[in-house]
Formats: C-alpha cells, structure tokens, sequence
C-alpha cells in the first residue's frame, strides 16, 4: 500500500498534477487558427458524420431531449425568463471551435463526437484536500493559448483568439476574441491585460521581485524583460530585446499556467487597488478583515489567480472557465454550474461544456472516495485512484457502471536524485563521478519495481537513462563501485567510502506519493546487494521542502519531471541534483557554486531551446540533444517510465481518450458528455 | 438467577466466608488452609485468586508465548522480515496440506505454486504444482540470522527449508514478504516500546495525584492548574515539532522511542485527576483518620492505607494503558506520524493495509491488525484477573 | 462552596492564556509555516512559484512579522470582536468555519456519548452485580474487544462490509447524489442513514472502557460496610444498588466528564477521517498538518475552554455527589 497518508492528503497535490505533459507531437494539421471561423468549416465534415448521436436521444429522458438549441436547456429557460442576454450577446464573434483533434490528439480520441445536452447532467467527483479540487481545476483551467493533449506543438489560440510572432522571435502581438465576457457578463479587454501588466506585475507590494521568468527572455529569471503596448481594445503587444521563441510555450498550460497569466478581471480588482480607489475607500473592509492599511493583503484575498479558482472564496469571482464555482450549503461539497458566457463550441455551433454541472465531494481520506468509485457515486475520478486497485475497479466496474481506463502518467515516477552538491567532500567527489551514478542505476532491479510497485504498468527508462544504464546489472555495479576505491567493506558488508571512513546515503523523502516509499523500502534493499548503505528516512514533506532548499537533502526519491515530451524540467530537477547550481543559476552567478562544465553545457542547451520555436526543426533537435546529455551523464536515476494511470470514468461519458496522459482528458472536460 | 437470590450470596460472602479464596488452596493443604488464609502474604493471596480467573490465566500463558516470539523472532518466523519472494507479492496465504492428489495422508506439507495475471481481472492465478510434496519440518535450516546479536544460527522453528516454496502462512505483502515472518519481528517493537512510557507517565501520575489529593491546598491548586494545562497542548503539532527536532541520524525506532518518552512525561495527568478524586474521598474515611491519630506519617498514610484502597482502579488503569501504547503506535503510523520502514512494527504492517483493496480483495494483510487485537485482548484478561485477584480479602 | 466556585471561574482566565499562549508557541513550533506549506503543495503539483509570489504571500499573510505581533493581534480580534481570524486554508474567516462544523461535531458527539453511556452503563452495572456469571463473561470480552479493535481499522472494516453487504457506501454526509438536492425527506433520509455508521462505531469504542471502568468501581464500592449494613437491614437489593453505590461509581466518571467532549472530538479524528465525517477532528488535523495556525489555534483554544470548563463542571459536580469532598478548608 503506502497509500496517501493523511500526511500526505496536503500534498496528494502531488500526483496530480507535476510537470505538465509534453504533447505527443500529434502529426496534425497545424491551419494555425487565425480565424476561427475557418477552422469550423474545415472540420465540420467530420462531425457531421457524428450528429446522427444527437438524433437518437430517447425521448423518455425527462425534459433532457437536445432539440438541436445551441444552448443548454437551463440557458434556453434562463434566457426566456429574462436572467441572462441571448446566446449571441453571450458568445464572442468569434469563439473557439471544438473538433477532432482539437483539445486531445486525434490518435488519442480517435472518435470525436459531437455531443449533446442534458438538462440536469451532472459530473460528479471528488477531492480529498482541503478547499482544493485538483481533478476539477484541470477541467476549469484554460491558458492563454493551447495545443492538443496539453502538449507545446501546434500552437493554438485558446482565450486569446490568436497571435502573431514577428522580428525573429522578438515581436508578439496578441488578438482577444471580441464580444468574450467575464462569466459576470462584462466584457474582456486591453484593459484587463494592461491592468494585470501595470497595476499587478508593476506594483512593489503586489510583485515584490518584479516581472517573472516567464515574462523575461529565456525565461530566464535574471533575463531581459518584455514590454507590453496596448494597440486597441482587442490587441496587444509583447516586445523582448532579444529572441524569445519559447515565450508562446510558456503561455500554454507550461507549469499549470492559466490567462490570469495575462488577464485578470480589471473591472473587479480595481476596487481593491490604490492605484484605482483611495485606501479611505478601502477602510470598512480593511477593518472588517481586522487590517489596517495592508490593502495588499485585501487584493490578495480577493484576486483569483488560475490556481485558486476551486476555493471557497473564489465564489463568485469572475473567469472565463468553463464552469464556475457556486454557493454550497455543505462545507464539504463543491458545485461548478456551466458557464453563461463561455466562449468555446462544438463543431456544431452548440456552446461548450455540454455538461450543466460537477460536483466535488470532500473526501478526508482517500480510500472513502475509492468506495465511492465503487458504489457508482463518482462519475470521474483521476486524482485519487491507484494501480494497486485496478483489479477491485475491475470487478465493480458493472454494479458501479463505470470504466477503468489506463492511460499515462504524465510524470516519471520515483527517481532517486543524489544531491551532488550536499556539504561533505567525500560525497560530493563519488556523486559527481558518473560511473557513481551508472553504478547505482545498474544496482536497480528494474523488473522487481515494475513488478511490485507498479503491476507491470510501466516500463525501462529508455529516454532518461538509456538502455544501457538501466539493466539489472550486479557484477556491473560493484566493479564500478571497486573503480571508485569503495573496495573495503564493514563488518554488515556495506562498502567504505574511497576515503576508508564509513559510508552511508541518507535518503530522505517526503512520502510525497503512494508509490515513494515502497520504492525507496525496496531500493534500501537492492543496494545492500551491492554494498551500499542506502538508508531511508520519511521525513514531513514540509520539512523535506526546507531541507532541499537549505541543501540539507543528500539523497532523495521523487518523481522525475518527464523528460521525454518536449517539456524540459530540467530546473525542476537541477534543484535536487545539485542545489547549490541551481542557487548559482537562479540568483545569476552571485550566490550558490558554479556547476562543472557537462551541467552548464545543459543549462545552455537548456536556454538555447527557450529562445527557438517549440516544434521547430531547431527545438526538436536541441530536444535530442537534451536527451542525449540525460543518457550521458545521468544527472537523476529515473527508475521506470511509461508508468500506467487508472482513470475512473462513467460508462455513459462520451469523449474518453483512449490514450495519452490521463489528465489530458481533465483539461478536455468541456468536450465530455453524456450518452447512451 | 434474581437479584435476591444473587444478593444472598454475596451478603454471605461479604460477611467473612472467604470460601472462594479458600478453594483455591490445593486439596491436600486442606487442614491448614483456614491458617494458611489468614497468614498469607498479599502476594500469595493475589496469586491463589489470581488463578481462579480462568480467562485470566489462559491470556497469561497467551501473553508469554507471545513476548517470548518477541524476544526471539528469528527462531520463530521462518523467514528474515526484508526477505522477499519473487513472483509472490500479494500472494494469498500458502496452502497447507495434509493429503496428497492420490488421496494418501501425510504430515502437513505444501506445493510449489506457479502465477500468472489474468488480464481481465487484473487479478493473479495461482496454480499448485502437484508434482513434488514439501513437508514442513520443525527446527528446520533456513535463513541465517543473528540470535540476540550474539551468534549466528539458521535454525527456524519451522519451515520447510532452503530449496522448499516459499511458506507463506499469513500471505505476503505488497513486495512479497512474508507476513508471518514480519508480524512476529513486528512483535518485537510492538510489545516493548511504549511501556517504558506507560510506567514512567502511571509514576508520575499516582505520584502527583497522591500529593494533589491528599495535602490539598496550594500543592492541588498548582497540581490541577499544571494538569488543565497540559491536557490542553495539542498533542498533534507538539508531535510534529518534537519529529522535527529529533537528531538526523537517528534511526527510525530510536526517534519513535525518544518521543513516547517525552510525550509520556506529559501524559500523566488523566491517571493523577482520577487518583486525586480517590484520595479526597478516602481520606475522609475513618482508618485514615485512625492512622493519623496512630502518628503516621503523611507519605505512610498515603502509600500505605490510602492507596491500596484503589488499587484496583490503578490495576484497570495500568492494564487499559498498555495496550493502549500498542494501540496508539497503529495509529501513529495511520497519521504517517509513527514508526515507519524499513522498521517493522505492527503499526508499520497495518499501515501497509490501509487500502480497500487489502480489505476486499487481500485480507490476509490485515492479520497484524488480528495480532493487535489479541495482544490488547490478553492485556486487558489479565488486568481483569489482577484486578480481581487484589483484592483477596473482599469478596 | 460559592467562593470556591468563584475563585475557580476567575482562575479560568489566567490559565486560558497561557494556554493561547503555549498553544501558538507549540503550533509555530514546526519547521515551515503556511506560506512554505502552500509554495510546497503548489510546487509538488508542478505550479513553480517563483520566489516574488512567496515573498508577496509572506507579506500579504503578514509572515514577515514577529510571533509575538501576530498573537496580539490575533488575540485582540478574538477579545475585542469575537473574531477568531482568518483561515489560510480556507480562505475565509475562522468564524465561518466553526459556524458550519462546530453544532454538527457537538450532535455527533453527544450522539455518539449517549449512546456509549446507554450501553456502557447498565451493562457495567450489571457486570459487576453479576461478577462470574456468563453474561459477565461475554460482556467483558466484547468490551474488551471493541477497548482491543484500533478505531481506524473497525471504521474500516465496517464501511466495507456496509457496502458489501448492502452496495451502499456509508461515508460522507450525504450520497453524492444529494449534495446539491434541496433539503427534503429523502435527502434527510440519506443524511440518517449516514450518520449511523459514524455514531455506532465512535460511540462504541468509548464503551468497552466505560463498562470496564463502572464494573470496577461499582464491584468496589459493594464491598463496602455500609453495603453489608443496609443489606442486613433486609433494604430492598434494587435500592441498596442505587441509592449510594450506583452514585458513588460514577464518580469517576465523571471526574472525567469535562475531558469527554474535547476527547471525543481529538480522539475520533482518525475516525471521521476514515468515515469522511466534516466535524471538527479532522478539521483540525488538516490544519495542523498544513500549518493553518489560527484555524489551529482557535480550534485548541477552543477545546481548552471546554476541558478547562468541564474540569470545574465535574469538580462541581463531585461536590454535590460525594458530601465527603470537601472544598473549603483542605489542607490540614
């Protein structure tokens, strides 16, 4: 087991979402969607071969038959009875259209189908954290662009209708969609981005530390900083000094991001801001909220960033999500209505999501929601499941009416990370030796992991490690280990260290997901086989955290950033293999140590592929090289890839992928429906 | 039987036939018994009642067998606790047989068993191969181990030796250990840890509590202050902080033991509130007041007279607090706050079944949880006995 | 008796805020605080934070201050305006918070008391009047198990068997079905129909002690002289029972009724967290593990009230029912 534990239900954040996925590199065809409208007449044929599912709606279903309105049956009501304006007020001119290939690779969800409404659909789900849904955020979260299967190829325009790179990468113009509204009614403008640009990122209390690594050249934190220029209403401008071709990558769901990136609702926040309303103004709700002058302290209450908007207090608040959250009278529930004034449709011209509702339940542990998933009480679940319950999925699917579909992980699971740069000279020589690191990876018995750990759903870290490094290989290890002058062994046989002192690694780590700590129990083990002193310790995952950041951490296990999409992670990563490198990087050379030349060579590549187009021939090139260099000088020790996710899904869902990471089919939430 | 007539009876015993506490003395002793009854130390009339509690007795016998698994594991268990069987992670308990495929009985003995997953089920299979019987042997040659850390032996108690299928009575874990093996080292810690703890927080209470209760004034003032006090920590980040603190390099057990201390230096006060309770009443009574008339001393009269009067609520109290320490490391290690691995400890293997899986699917990964229950179960028996058995004079 | 009552209550105030005071000490004591707690989940879920978002959260949270800043303040909003602050977490006031789970936790706990004591206590009574007789005997050894059974794993067990036996999951407040139905008879159906589960089995594991502990007592107290003498005097069997011992055995009892509420709500955390109850307990240990400080200590402060309160209840109590403690003049 080692399932989550309640430790572990803060950070059960953990599986979820790490390191967004890189895309497939789906083979489509990019018609770079400037105008939207084209887009729906090139993928209408398609989708019409797929409407006769809207015909066969049985009419018994009560109130729920599609009569082919464009709207949901509630806004149908809801427009005659005068509480919202007409669909096309509502709507952009033009909005985004939703089709094959679209939101998920075609290879994934190779039968698109266009859905339909039903009056009263509900998804229902739940989370084991407090005031945070993680399965509900991916479906909310939209970014300023996107590309199928959260990937970074085939950029597309998502909430900003589309954009315009010119000047060899140094010049970005932006286009919103004219006639998009707040899901309050108002309208999206310039004004909500310059408002975010000066009155946000431009304020001292707001942005301590002044614009971030995204919005600097390289995406480097010490970089040179973009400009922003408002041209009208609808369009704006982002210029960098230098080039920046990753700046488009790093506007799609890279790290989670959302619009609020760029965007925030300008006509809300103002009230909260110095700049726009004088702090006497303020007064009432500063005392209210026992404060005195810390308006900034108010506006961050306030402000809904991407993250935030599945808590509590963000009820209310105005997006452009799909969904948005209302008012529970349960503590431990969380109900998202559709979104009036959501700006995506179908192929159709029927406006997204196609489902009414989802509802979260507060679970404070998680096996109760996996008795949840079994009694059919859960329509989609992907946060809390576990391999280790696929055979009990397996025989409830029928009673509970619900599939179990195995999809990918979108993070490499359990890698042992050596801190090369942890205080202790000894350590520090033997660690930054590869064949120290070769060595402990051929340690591994790869085949036992996947086996007990991951029930055969996951494979050899071909991309990472390499084929090569990653066999079980004893004699291998310890004549690389007898290399390394680690010859002299203890009276319990673990090997000395080179200098003839004892040695032993201390192998913290912070529980962070159910599979860390058998894997670290059974690597403990498959060490002494080779004479390595490997010993575990599970440590709170806060402490963990302050530990790594204070270079106190010698050795971890973690899940590995996935390396073999076109997603780098390598800062991710540079933080547990060498602190103090990657203190050197991040505070510009002045504080921390200088790496050796093979980590500068991939921090290089690194920005190298920040500045170039993401999916260009240069990107995808310097892609191979990045994972060359991981083969070469395995800098972690990936120990699986390929890891297997179970994805609870009703038998009544339509738009299922059948491949690709799991919590793609999250992000493609708006497009799930309900069938037959 | 009526109230009537069952209060008869004990009206009976309460006026001075200790018939009962008499019918423990062996047969042949009959003449002197009444002199002998009259004579006896304390101890020898707690022991001669004590014997009569049946139930009692049996969790006594239970209660040495099982310390002395605990005292040496690795003779008991077949298998070293981190030895790991290929091919049988989550293998359901082995099948132990006592007749062949042809019918012909033999000494209990097992089969070799192959595996393979069906994809639909995702469940494993296994198939018993009838070709070759593998007795299980006592005193058998397995795995060497360390016997006390003295000297080096590979004798198990049974097993079915080196080149046998692996013997799994209770089934293996997620990495295909045996849980057998892991519930008797388990026992180990389980057992011991906690009731250094238990005896130091029950001394300190009776202790305070004695003083709190029977001097009063400024001393219970300051004593029942300190106790509202204390039971108002939060016991949980007080936990976490204390974790935290704990040096690095420690090991797992040696931080867990470390912590029960502390935190038993601070959990006396439950025990002293109910002592203090006791002695207010007491001392009211008239052979107090007769001993401070004779010129006891106050510690005298306090140890001496007052506190057997409730000795047994101190008996309930104590035999409810041990397993309450074995308790409390299960629920610990549910928090992820407790001992963890590599260590093993029955709160490490009853986390490790904290899965609905475990509990529809794999049961046998719950038997540590069944060890828990006994082990408390047979605490509580005894204490029950003892409690009984205290008072000899009484009924 | 009054004066003592009225130095005991004055009393009370001084030992609450030391209380406060070691409670936001020991609750600071772990390394970390809300804001790394946050900047680490976010991180874990692969949001980066850069260090300026945790420097403006250190600073909107008012972090950046000393302890001792934050606990006047704190304090002075809970004295002045009854207002315990606001929740990181939750993102919203603690007020809120303890309004929508402190009278659920108190029905769930009384519950849960209620029917303990209705077991625990005629079972005793009738253990220790019967001593050795097989009733007796089946009591003691259920109490015994249930004392024996770890609360996490007989919630568990239980919930499962629940559902494999009756295909209906017992867990949460309501079937998800109902948690944006309006208040009907069915949803309040399915509410009851939840609630069972959570009070049988909290209930339950406070009985095996309590059965114990009054058969203890009570088996004491019969020894008695005074006992012998009333029964000498032919007084009817049924009065002689409840006249004195019966009284005299809840005693202590309640000398540790103060602690029971405060108990149960702690002690049955890992309860409703395996049964998915929304009360205070795992309210609690949720903001204890994430660092939620003024939740936390609203909520102990909280709980030390009761227990500081139930305490002198109880003493109160054990004045009335026994004449023989005295109040004034102790010492001798």
């Amino acid at each position: 087991m080692k399932r989550v534990k309640l430790l572990s239900l803060f950070v059960v954040l953990s599986l979820i979402l790490a390191a967004c996925g890189g895309g497939s590199g789906a083979a489509e065809e990019s018609s770079e969607a400037p105008a939207a409208a084209e887009e729906s007449t090139a993928e209408e044929a398609p989708a019409a071969e797929e409407a006769p599912a809207a015909e066969e709606a049985p009419a018994a279903e009560e109130a729920s038959a599609d009569d082919g309105a464009l709207e949901a049956p509630m806004w149908v009501a809801a427009v005659a009875a005068g509480d919202i304006p007409a669909l096309e007020e509502r709507m952009p001119l033009e909005p985004k259209v939703v089709g094959p290939g679209v939101l998920l690779a075609e290879e994934n969800l190779p039968n698109w189908e266009a859905g339909r409404y039903q009056d009263g659909s509900v998804i229902r789900t739940a989370h084991s954290v407090a005031d945070w849904a993680p399965d509900v955020f991916v479906m909310l979260n939209e970014p300023a662009l996107s590309a199928p299967d959260l990937g970074v190829q085939n950029i597309q325009g998502n909430v900003l209708k589309d954009f315009l790179v010119e000047n060899d990468n140094t010049t970005f113009t932006f286009y919103l969609r004219e006639g998009m509204k707040w899901s309050d009614g108002e309208p999206v403008t310039t004004e909500d981005v310059s408002f975010t640009w000066d009155a946000i990122y431009g304020n001292e209390k707001l942005t301590p530390g002044g614009l971030k690594a995204r919005f600097r050249v390289g995406n480097d934190p010490k970089g040179d900083p973009g400009e922003l220029e408002i041209i009208d209403d609808y369009t704006f401008k982002i210029t960098y000094p230098s080039p920046y071709g990753g700046f488009l990558r790093n506007l799609v769901i890279e790290g989670w991001n959302g619009y609020t990136e760029l965007i925030n609702p300008a006509h809300v926040l103002k009230q909260w801001h110095t700049d726009y309303t004088p702090i006497e103004d303020m007064k009432a709700e500063l005392e209210a909220n026992n404060l005195t002058d810390e308006w900034w302290t108010l506006f961050g209450q306030k402000w809904c960033q991407n993250w935030d908007v599945t808590r509590e207090r963000c009820t209310g608040y105005p997006t452009l999500n799909p969904w948005v959250l209302q008012p529970a009278d349960s503590p431990n529930t969380k109900i998202f209505e559709r979104n009036p004034y959501y700006w995506k449709v179908d192929t159709e011209g029927k406006q997204l999501p196609y489902i009414d509702k989802i509802i979260s339940q507060q679970v404070e542990d998680v096996e109760a929601v996996n008795l949840k998933v079994l009694t059919g009480e859960v329509d989609f679940l992907r946060e809390s499941t576990g391999l280790v319950k696929v055979p009990l999925y397996k025989e409830n699917e029928e009673a509970g009416g619900f599939n179990t579909v195995l999809l990918d992980m979108h993070v490499d699971s359990s890698t042992i990370f050596l801190n090369m740069t942890y205080d202790d000279p000894v350590w520090q020589q033997l660690s930054q030796d590869v064949r120290f690191r070769q060595a402990l990876s051929h340690a591994v018995n790869r085949d036992e992991i996947i086996e007990s750990i991951y029930y055969g759903f996951a494979g050899y870290p071909v991309n990472t490690v390499g084929e090569a490094n990653s066999t079980y290989d004893v004699d291998m290890a310890n004549s690389l280990l007898d290399e390394l002058g680690m010859t002299e062994r203890d009276s319990d046989g673990f090997r000395m260290g080179p200098d003839g002192n004892p040695f032993s690694m201390l192998v913290e780590h912070g529980a962070h997901a159910p599979d860390l700590e058998p894997v670290a129990e059974l690597l403990a083990e498959q060490m002494k086989d080779v004479g390595i002193n490997f010993q575990i310790k599970r440590i709170d995952s806060q402490l963990w955290g302050q530990r790594s950041t204070a270079n106190e951490l010698q050795a971890t296990v973690f899940w590995g950033h996935d390396q073999n999409g076109d997603n780098d992670r390598l800062m991710g990563n540079l933080g547990l293999f060498g602190r103090e490198w990657n203190t050197w990087f991040s505070t510009g050379g002045s504080e921390g140590v200088e790496p050796p030349d093979w980590v500068k060579e991939a921090l290089d590549l690194n920005k190298t592929r920040w500045e170039s187009v993401a999916g260009s021939d240069e990107y995808n090139t310097l892609a191979d090289e990045g994972h060359q260099w991981q083969q070469e000088y395995i800098p972690q020790i990936t120990l699986v890839e390929d890891v297997k996710y179970p994805m609870i899904a009703s038998k009544k869902l339509h738009n299922i992928p059948q491949g690709g990471y799991a919590i793609a089919c999250n992000f493609a939430g708006e497009q799930l429906w309900y069938g037959e | 039987m009526t109230v009537q007539e069952q209060s008869s009876r004990t009206a009976q015993e309460l006026a001075g036939q200790p018939d009962e506490g008499l019918a423990a003395i062996p047969e042949e002793k009959l003449d002197v018994r009444s002199e002998r009854f009259y004579y006896a130390k304390q101890w020898e009339l707690i022991w001669w009642r004590f014997r009569r509690h049946r139930l009692a007795m049996i969790s006594l016998v239970l209660l040495i067998i099982l310390y002395l698994i605990a005292i040496m594991p690795g003779f008991a268990s077949p298998y070293l606790p981190q030895s790991r069987f290929e091919g049988r992670q989550q293998s359901p308990p082995t099948k132990v047989h006592m007749i062949d495929e042809n019918g012909g009985i033999h000494l209990p003995f097992v089969y070799a068993l192959s595996r393979e997953l069906d994809q639909k089920t995702f469940k494993y299979i296994y198939t018993e191969d009838t070709s070759q019987r593998y007795p299980i042997k006592l005193f058998v040659k397995g795995e060497p181990y360390k016997f006390w850390g003295l000297f080096e032996t590979s004798r198990h108690l049974f097993g079915v030796g080196v080149d046998g299928p692996p013997l799994l009575l209770f089934g293996a874990d997620e990495l295909g250990r045996d849980i057998l093996s892991r519930t008797f080292y388990g026992s180990r810690i389980s057992l011991s840890i906690g009731f250094v703890g238990v005896l130091l927080s029950f001394f300190i209470g009776v202790t305070l509590g004695g003083i709190s209760g029977y001097f009063g004034g400024i001393a219970d003032e300051i004593i029942q202050r300190l106790i509202d006090f204390l039971l108002s920590i939060p016991a949980l980040p007080f936990w976490m902080a204390l974790a935290a603190a704990m040096p690095r390099d420690w090991s797992v057990t040696k931080t867990y033991f470390a912590i029960t201390i502390i935190l038993s230096i601070i959990g006396w006060s439950g025990l002293a509130r109910v002592v203090r309770g006791k002695l207010l009443a007491l001392r009211e009574e008239d052979y107090a007041l007769a001993a401070q008339a004779a010129g006891a001393g106050q510690p005298r009269i306090i140890f001496r007279h007052l506190l057997p009067g409730f000795t047994s609520h101190l008996i309930v109290s104590l035999t409810l607090a041990i397993p309450g320490s074995i308790l409390g490391e299960t629920t610990l290690s549910f928090l992820g706050l407790g001992m963890q691995p590599p260590a093993v400890s029955w709160g490490v293997l009853l986390g490790d079944a904290q899965d609905m899986v475990v509990v529809a699917q794999q049961p046998w990964r719950m038997i540590p949880g069944l060890f828990v229950v006994i082990a408390v179960l047979l605490f509580n028996f005894v204490g029950d006995g003892l409690r009984d058995a205290a008072d000899p004079y009484a009924m | 008796m009054i004066l003592y009552i009225v130095r005991r209550v004055i009393m009370l105030f001084p030992i609450l805020l030391l209380i406060s005071i070691v409670s936001f000490i020991v609750i600071e004591l772990p390394p970390g605080d809300w804001v790394s707690n946050y900047i680490t989940n976010l991180r874990n879920s692969g949001i980066e934070l850069q260090e300026e978002e945790a420097a403006r959260l250190t600073a909107m949270y008012g972090f950046d201050q000393p302890s001792y800043v934050r606990y006047a303040k704190w304090m002075q909003g809970i004295v002045t305006k009854g207002d315990f602050g606001w929740s990181f977490q939750w993102g919203k006031p603690v007020n809120d918070i303890l309004r929508e789970r402190l009278p659920f936790t108190i029905l769930i706990s009384f519950s849960a008391l209620i029917l303990s004591w209705l077991i625990a206590i005629p079972v005793g009574i009738y253990s220790a009047t019967h001593p050795y007789s097989i009733t007796d005997y089946i009591a003691t050894i259920l109490a015994f198990v249930w004392v024996a059974t770890p609360g996490f794993l007989l919630a568990f067990v239980a919930a499962w068997l629940v559902f494999h036996y009756t295909g209906f999951s017992p867990l949460g407040l309501n079937s998800t079905d109902f948690l944006d139905a309006p208040w009907n008879t069915a949803k309040l159906i399915d509410r009851i129909k939840h609630l069972i589960l959570p009070i049988v089995i909290i209930g339950l594991s406070g009985t095996g002690a309590t059965i114990r502990v009054m058969r203890a007592n009570l088996l004491d107290e019969l020894k008695k002289q005074y006992v012998t003498t009333a029964r000498s005097k032919g007084v009817p069997e049924l009065t002689i029972l409840f006249k004195y011992p019966v009284r005299i055995a809840f005693n202590p009892l309640f000398s540790t009724i103060g602690w029971l509420l405060p108990a149960i709500i702690s002690g049955e955390v890992i309860i409703s967290v395996v049964l998915s109850i929304p009360t205070m307990g795992p309210t609690l240990l949720r903001a204890t593990l994430a660092q939620d400080m003024y939740l936390v200590g609203s909520i102990v402060l909280i709980l030390s009230s009761l227990t500081v309160l139930g305490t002198l209840i109880s003493d109160i109590y054990l004045a009335w029912a026994d004449p023989r403690i005295r109040f004034e003049g102790t010492g001798k």
